[in-house]
Order: structure tokens, then sequence, then C-alpha cells
């Protein structure tokens, strides 16, 4: 006993190596029980978030997607708040929370999210998250004609450009640019050639070959539309001269596949003549109003699916979900539900108590706050009427945009994708105007489009061109 | 001992090496032709966690028997080539320091941790002690050009995660290396078999050439390297088969046990330093930055495979002193970095 | 005596280690263990050890300064001698094969974040519709893991081919084609799968079967399947295993 024991004595305490390991280990236990400690009481930190700045702005249900250093218990939506206020909803799995938003957030905004009382699966420590980021900033395109009096050989260009001023950028020139459409990697250029016959060509963003799209003959293109996430345009087609077997039918280009110029079918087999068409918000769906004025929604991807929804003076836009479209008939404007074929109407509000005329309307989001261009008689000087922009939720109205005097006219607009801005096209003064004299989609000289902020009803920024593009 | 020597002297002048020769070529053909003709017999029915163990545990052989033949040529460049006390030489004298610089030799011998054994025992013959060659051993696979490359491309690096490991992997071997250095008599460290072998005396008392002395350790070194890469891959591929990866993928991101489930996961692995970066990557999205470091920094030391390879060289009483405090460390780095990342 | 048992075995496993690498490489099926990046590296380091070999045969044998092994040492290392030759005899004599689903159960399919970023869905969603046929089950699964939306897999015909893994949550109906995804070598192999709602799949196909599936990604039909999107195919056959059976 007494042998064994002073033998281990001098083990452990004599020899240096037998001291130092058994110190270490107990150091190491120590700092590794101390560590695991501190992680145990330290709970869950956000390591990560991801969320597509331009997706947000353009489309609604984009995700803010939170990463925290590991698995916490479910998030409550009434643990979440952000500002600037936006409707969300809220998901976590694991270690992730997601944040929906319900709908596209406005343009160059700072959001700050927290996330309250996050705690891990393992132990109670509650954390607060805090995320903020910047949205996109907005950015269009839009045409700036050249003007014919200023010489021959002139180009049109394309011009890329944002809302906070500066000159933008020329995308791309060419003489004669009748309209154009843009996807994100590429713009489809429709132009006029001296023959007054259209042509097609697929202009890459990123500097590459300029491809020509081969089109069914010689002829006129016209309403040209895109559905940019489902890699579609499209445009009516009429052929040229005695021999033009097509008459303002609809043709589809699947710029997914091959870039050939297809005619859609109708019920008889034979190509689509239509008045007016859009396709719907990021699908491959459209509608179209044939020229006995029935709507028709057809599924570009499958032949022979095409809907009748009734028939009506005029096809207008649809909603920003593609759920909504809006169409006329001679008492006014409907807002027609794809999902279930109920109709809405939307009576345009008096202005200053006087009664409007109501004219193209596009709704803003699944509700019916819409913008909406409106005429009204104008009893004070001579009889003539005049055109406003306006806003309008349930039943106040607000005017976003006259002309100024009442001299010019609104010649159109359009809503940015997140609602946030409205693009008027204006003619200043309709007695001075003169037209480019193009010989499909002619415009005057003068026309200006300006930028307004539906919230403020502030002028942000005008350009010298039209047919801006978001 | 001499009457042996002077028996094999003359037995083996000239007819054995021809024969010799004929006879391992011949073998050597023979192997061949027995390997392409057997698919030819079609496939075996095998039940499929059988066919899945011989797979994975040939995997692990295939994979890491390029590192051990370059980590055995290294080693024969190190103890018959490069002129005596050439490395000594250029290390400082003070025992801290010097294990410190010796930390970074792995930059000039980039092997992995299976072809590190036999270089480090071809270190110690000549004439590193055993708690020296120890840090070479475990700095050298984390402190190495392949593998500071391949890390820093699979985590960034500016990452937690490359920091952890190279730091850590330097801090473990000295550490180690300052312990074992305190025990008064070195040799006891190594298994007896390799302690005799040091002990031999210079073979170039014999006149062997040095091309015959590079042969004579190549069969040496395998025949110590390659049973125990053997065993070893057959047990990290038991262990695979054996135990479902949802028992450690569920320890996930709890981050105290997250430490412990990579601990484990390096140890049933048991992949070369030099690729285990690509290979934990994928788990880097469920695990905590922390567990991923110890399983960078525990695996190139102490893996199934890498304890039956030490098992050559060190007593059994070592391995598991070094397994515990080398755990222990790896542990302390993992809470650290999870705790601060 | 004994060293020269050691001597020997040292060989024979070098031997048939090497032999079987160069012989994998030469008839392309190295792949089946290791990653194509590691190829180069290790047929030189296995052609540099056969050139050892042989020199060792030349070379006449070392003298013996070991020591008899005491008795249960002894059985130890015999033990450990037949165990190690049954596992060279295992790498000369049995065909390769690839890991099989036992190993793809056993490691929870698509359990991992491997081959995450292989596919986004921002830039496949305007792909040109032929790439899609091109598209593997890595490059599907990446995609699926990233979005559950079905509108998206609209009009994207796929067309993979992949052995069978039945499906835990609905094993008559739902299996998924499946692939090993190798980052270094056949250890690290992660079982990755596409689900593909066939009913009654088990009546014409067995589980570890090679197929070529063909059709499109809709709402999984399945009542009990825990995968919201599944491949609906059009046209399902049993093909051989290719040579390549791993993805990386």
């Amino acid at each position: 006993m007494t042998h064994t024991s002073t033998e281990a004595e001098e083990r452990l305490g004599r020899s240096p190596f037998r001291r130092a390991l058994a110190v270490t280990i107990a150091v190491l236990v120590v700092l590794v029980a101390a560590f695991a400690g501190l992680n145990y009481l330290q709970g869950p930190k956000l390591s990560s978030a991801t969320i597509d700045a331009s997706s947000a702005v353009a489309k609604a249900g984009q995700q803010l997607r939170l990463f925290a250093n590991q698995n916490i218990s479910a998030v409550k939506k009434s643990q979440v708040t952000i500002t600037p206020a936006a409707p969300f909803s809220v998901n976590s799995s694991g270690e992730i929370i997601a944040v929906q938003f319900g709908t596209r957030l406005s343009y160059d905004t700072q959001y700050r999210v927290t996330v309250k009382s996050v705690t891990s699966l393992y132990q109670d420590r509650p954390q607060t998250f805090r995320y903020s980021f910047t949205t996109a900033k907005a950015q269009f395109y839009y045409l700036d004609r050249a003007d014919p009096t200023a010489g021959g050989d002139q180009l049109d260009s394309i011009v890329r450009t944002g809302l906070s001023g500066g000159r933008g950028t020329v995308v791309y020139s060419a003489p004669h640019i009748q309209e154009f459409v843009v996807f994100p990697q590429l713009i489809a250029v429709a132009t006029l050639g001296d023959d007054k016959t259209g042509s097609l060509s697929l202009v890459s963003l990123s500097g590459g070959p300029v491809e020509q799209v081969a089109l069914p003959g010689s002829g006129t293109i016209g309403r040209l539309e895109a559905s940019p996430d489902a890699g579609m345009l499209g445009f009516l087609f009429t052929g040229a001269g005695p021999s033009g077997s097509y008459s303002s039918d609809l043709m589809l280009v699947d710029l997914t596949g091959t870039h050939v110029v297809q005619p859609v079918l109708g019920l008889d087999s034979r190509p689509l003549g239509v008045a007016d068409w859009q396709f719907l918000s990021g699908s491959t769906s459209f509608v179209a109003q044939t020229f006995d004025q029935t709507v028709l929604l057809i599924d570009a991807k499958k032949p022979g699916s095409s809907v009748p929804l009734g028939q009506y003076a005029e096809l207008g836009r649809s909603s920003p979900d593609g759920k909504t479209l809006i169409v006329s008939d001679v008492f006014g404007k409907i807002a027609y539900s794809l999902a279930d074929g109920k109709e809405t109407r939307l009576p345009a509000l008096p202005i200053a108590g006087a009664g409007s005329f109501g004219g193209d309307l596009e709704l803003l989001g699944s509700g019916n706050a819409r913008v909406q261009q409106v005429a009204v008689f104008d009893t004070s000087g001579g009889n003539s009427y005049r055109s406003y922009l306006v806003y309008e939720q349930g039943t106040t109205s607000r005017i976003l945009f006259q002309t100024a005097n009442g001299k010019g006219s609104i010649d159109g607009f359009s809503v940015s994708p997140n609602g946030q801005y409205v693009a008027v096209n204006v003619v200043p003064d309709v007695a001075s105007s003169v037209s480019d004299g193009y010989f499909v989609n002619p415009k005057s000289t003068s026309i200006t489009t300006v930028f307004i902020d539906i919230a403020t009803g502030n002028l942000v920024r005008s350009v010298a061109g039209f047919d801006e593009s978001w | 001992m001499g009457i042996r020597v002077a028996e094999s002297r003359r037995s083996g002048i000239r007819t054995p090496t021809v024969v010799g020769l004929a006879v391992g070529v011949v073998g050597i053909f023979a192997v061949f032709a027995v390997r392409a003709l057997t698919p030819a017999l079609g496939k075996w029915s095998l039940p499929n966690q059988l066919q899945d163990l011989l797979t994975l545990s040939i995997s692990v052989i295939v994979e890491s028997l390029p590192f051990v033949i370059l980590g055995i040529l290294l080693s024969i460049i190190v103890q018959v080539w490069i002129p005596d006390r050439w490395i000594m030489r250029i290390l400082p004298a003070n025992p801290i320091l010097r294990r410190g610089v010796i930390s970074f030799l792995g930059i000039f011998l980039p092997v992995c941790e299976c072809g590190n054994v036999p270089l480090a025992r071809g270190l110690i013959v000549k004439g590193f002690t055993v708690s020296e060659s120890m840090t070479f051993l475990l700095a050298a696979p984390i402190l190495n050009p392949i593998t500071i490359i391949t890390t820093g491309q699979a985590f960034g690096f500016d990452s937690w995660v490359f920091v952890a490991r190279l730091v850590g992997g330097f801090v473990i071997a000295n550490v180690i290396g300052w312990l074992f250095s305190k025990h008064p008599d070195q040799d006891s460290l190594l298994t007896d078999r390799f302690a005799a072998e040091c002990r031999m005396p210079d073979p170039h008392e014999h006149g062997e050439t040095r091309w015959k002395k590079s042969i004579e350790l190549f069969t040496r070194e395998s025949g110590v390297i390659m049973p125990a890469l053997f065993i070893g891959s057959l047990v990290a591929g038991l262990v695979q088969v054996a135990v479902p990866r949802a028992v450690l993928l569920n320890l996930g991101s709890n981050p105290v046990w997250s430490i412990l489930a990579m601990m484990v996961l390096a140890f049933v692995i048991s992949v070369c330093s030099n690729v285990d970066s690509f290979f934990i990557l994928p788990f880097a999205s469920t695990f905590m930055p922390g567990s991923i470091s110890v399983f960078l920094v525990f695996g190139p030391i102490i893996d199934i495979k890498m304890l039956t390879l030490m098992r050559t060289t060190f007593t059994a009483k070592v391995l598991v002193q070094l397994t515990v405090v080398v755990a222990l460390l790896s542990a302390l780095i993992g809470l650290v970095v999870n705790y601060v990342a | 005596m004994w060293r020269s048992v050691r001597r020997w075995q040292g060989i024979v496993l070098v031997v048939a280690a090497l032999v079987s690498t160069v012989w994998l490489a030469v008839t392309n099926q190295l792949i089946l263990y290791i990653h194509p990046r590691y190829i180069v590296f290790t047929v030189i380091m296995a052609v540099l050890g056969l050139v050892l070999v042989v020199a060792s045969f030349v070379s006449k044998p070392d003298h013996d300064h070991d020591e008899p092994p005491k008795r249960w040492r002894a059985v130890l290392s015999i033990t450990a001698t037949v165990v190690t030759l049954a596992v060279a005899v295992g790498l000369v004599v049995v065909p390769p094969a690839t890991l099989t689903t036992a190993t793809a159960n056993q490691r929870v399919i698509n359990s991992t974040g491997v081959g995450a970023g292989t596919q986004n869905v921002s830039s496949a969603a305007s792909a040109p519709a032929g790439t899609f046929a091109k598209f593997t089950v890595l490059d599907w699964s990446s995609l699926l893991r990233q979005t559950s939306d079905a509108s998206f897999y609209q009009n994207k015909a796929a067309d993979v081919t992949g052995f069978i893994t039945s499906d835990k949550s609905d094993p008559d109906n739902v299996f998924y084609v499946s692939r090993f995804v190798i980052t270094c070598c056949a250890v690290d192999a992660q079982p990755i799968g596409v689900p593909v709602y066939l009913p009654n799949w088990r009546s014409s196909f067995s589980a570890d079967e090679w197929v070529r599936v063909k059709g499109e990604f809709d709402t999984n039909p399945s009542r009990t399947s825990q995968e919201s999107i599944a491949l609906v195919p059009s046209d399902t056959t049993k093909v051989d295993q290719p040579s390549d059976p791993y993805l990386y």
C-alpha cells in the first residue's frame, strides 16, 4: 500500500510531464466548460441575410431571409416590425426567418426589420435581430426620337436612366424606332424602314450582337408587348401590299427557345386577328380582343386554351398581380376578376364637383386603388375638355397631374411596377404641336414624360421622350 | 547478429536477386491479370451493405495511397538523401522556437496527415526528438500550402473558419510538443519496434549504397504503414455503414452539441486534410462556424485511420493522452469561434 | 522469419493497391472511388510506387532486427494480417461498384447543402428551353431546394437519369431518381435526388435500378409524401448504369 502510494506520488508529483499533462487537461476542461456555458447563455445571433433588392421593388411576395447562427424556435408575426411599414408575413424554420412582403417595396428606401425575442430551440435566451437594407433605385428606359427638323440622318435613341436625374445611357440607336420592350438581358426593338415596313431586332444589353428576328413576310408591326418573366414577346402583324396574308394577326416569339415568330391560332386554326392585346403580368397567358369585341384569355404555352371572357367595348390594362382585368362597356370601366368572372364597376369620380369622363385606368395593387386619366368639361374658357391624371381610392380622388393652362394633352401614362410613381406622356401645347410623321405610332415632336410620386403628387423628373419602360 | 548478417550476405549475392525480380514481376502481372479478368465473371451479388463497406474502404485506400507513397518518398529523401544535420542546422536551438519553426516545415513538405506518419518517423530517425516530430506531425497537415489554399478556396481567406484552422493547428501542435517535451524518457513514448529501429546503427557502416538504402526504407515503411492503412480504412468504412449520418446532422446547430457532433464526424470520416475542406463545405450551411473549425482542426490530427497509422510509431498510452488533449483544445477553439463569430 | 512476413505483407498490400489503382485508371473506373481532379496525381504516385516495388524485388532482404513477438501479440498480428489480406483480395477480385441505396438511405437524401448553388432560379427562369433537357439530377435538386413554386417549373421539360431510392413518406407512389455527388472521394458521397410521382412504381421497377425519367415537374399528387413538387413522368425507362455514375 505504502509502496504503491509513494510510487503514485512520485509519478504524479515528480514527473514534470505528468504534472504538465494534468495541469493542461485541468485548465482545458475548465476553459471548455466556461465557453460551453457562455455559448449556452449567449442565445442566437443573426449571421446573415438575403434579399433581392431589385426584385423587391418589381414583384410582390419577395422574401427577406434572415439566417440565425443556430436553430431557433418559431417566430410569430407579432415579433417582427418593419419601418417604413409594409405588409408582410413571417415564416420560420430551422435557422431561417423568412419575411415575405405582401406588396412591392418602394424604390431607393432603407427598410429596417427588427425581430424581437428570438430564442434558440435549446435555451431561453431572447435576442433581438436587426437588419436593414436599401431597395434598388428606380430605373427605366425611354425612347428619344430625333427631331426631323434638325437634319436628315439623325438616329432615334433608347435611353436608360433613373429618377434622380442625370442624362442616362443610350443603350441603342437606330433610324426610325417605332417602339420597344425590355427584358432582363435584352431589348426588343421595332423599327420602321423607308418603305414603311417594320423589322424586329433583339439588342443585347451586355453589348452582344444585334439579332434580327425573321418576320412572316414584309409588313408592319404593332402593339409590341413583352412578358419578361416568361421570356416571351408578341406583336400584331399586318402583311404589306396586296399579297399581304396577315391582317393585324397576333404573333408570339418565345425567347427561351428558338426565336421563331409563331402566329397565334384561333379556334378555326387560322391566325387570330386582334384589335388589342396584352400579357398578364409575369405569365405566358395573355388577353386579346378580337374584332367582334370578344375578349379572350389564352395561355401561349397551351394551344387551344382560349377562353372567351365576354364582349366588351374596350380592353384595358391588367392589374399588377395579373388577376384583374380592366374592360369597359358603354357605361364605363369595369374591373373583371379573372379568378371568378366577377365584375366591379369603377365609376369616374367627380373632380371639384364637376362630373368627369373616365379614360385609361391602371390598378395599383390588388384592391381598387387606381390611377386614371379623366376629362372634365371646361366651362370657364370655351367649349373644351381639360385632361387630368387622378389617383382614386374608394370614393376619394386626388389630382396627380394636369397640363399647364389646360393647353396641353395627356397622351398616355404608366405606373412603375411597385406602384410608387406614375409616368405621364404629355404634349405641352396641342395647338403648336408638330407630328414626327412616323407611319406607325406617330408622336408629337414636343412630347415629354414627367414622373410623379403617387403618394405626394410631387413631380420628380421629366425627360424629353416617351414609351417609358420600367 | 553478426552471424546472421554474414548468412544473409552470403545467400543474397546474385541468384536470388534475379529470381526475386522474376518472381516479383510475374507476381505483379498475375495480380494485373486477376484484376483484369475477374469482372468478366459477372457482377457479384453481394448484399448492399457489404458492397458499400468494400467500396467505402477501397475509396479511403485509393484516396490515401498517393499521399502515403509521397510521404514515404519524402521520408526517404529526408533520411537518405539530405545530408546529416542539414535540417538540424537551420533550426533554432531554443526548444520552443525550434518547435515553432518545425510547425512550418510542412510548407516545404506538403503531405497530408497519412503521408506525414512515415515522414515524421523519418525525422525521428534523423535526429528529431519525439516531441519535435509530434509537433511536425500535428502541424504539417494543416500548415501546408495545399491545405491552406483548399481551405481558403472553400471558406474564403478572411473567414473565421480559415483563421481558426490555421491558428488552431499551430497552437495544438506546439502545446502538444511542449507537453511531451517534458517527458523525461522520450524513447518510452515510441513503440518498442520503432524505438529499436531508431537505435539501429547507421547503415552506411555496411557500405550499402544510398539507392539500396532508399529501397530498403520503402519496403520497411510500406510494411509498417500499409497494414495500418488497410485496417484504418476498413474500420472507417465499417463505421460509416453502421452509423446513420442523420444522427450527427440532427445535432446540427446547437452551439455546444454541434462541436461534439463534428468531432465525432471528423473521427469517423478519416479524409485527408488536403481535401477535407471540400468535404465539409456542404455542411457549412447547417453547422455553426466553430463546429466546422473543429472538424478541420481535429480531423487532420485524430481520426480512425490516423490513430491506426500513428500506432505504428507511438504507444497506445501516448495516443490516449494525445487524443484527450487535442480533443479538449479543438473543442475550446470551436467554442470560442462559436461564441465570437 | 517474422520480419519477412512483415516485409512481404507490406509489399503484397502495396502491389494489390497499386495494381488495382492503375487498372481502375486504365479502365476509367477510378472515378468510382475518387474525384476526377485527383486522378493524375494518383496515377503518377501509383506508377512511382510500382517502380519502387519492382526495385525492392532486386534488392536483397534487410537484416532481421526484430525480436519474435509474444504469443498474444502474434495472435493479434496474425488476425490483422488476415483482415488486411482479405481487404486486399476484395480490392483485386471483386468487380468495382458504385455505392448503393443502402448508403443513400443511411446518409439521408438531399440532407446537406451539396450542390445548392449549381443552378439559380432567376437565371434558370430565362434560360432557353433546350438547356433544361441537359439539366442533371443535381441541377434540378438545386432548383427544388430554392423554390417550390409550381409555376416556375411549368414548361420546363426534364430528362434525368439516376438510380431509384424509395421515398420514406410515400414509398409506394414516390421514388427519387438519385445520384451521389462527390467532392473528394466516395467516402464523402452525398446522395441527392429528384422526387418522381409514379403510382405503384414497384410493379415495374425496383430500388437500385437505373432509370431515365422524362416529364415535367408539378405539384406532387401524392397525399402522404413530404415533397411538395414532384416530377410527373411521361416516360420512364430502365437504362444501364452510366460509366460515370457520380456527379461532381
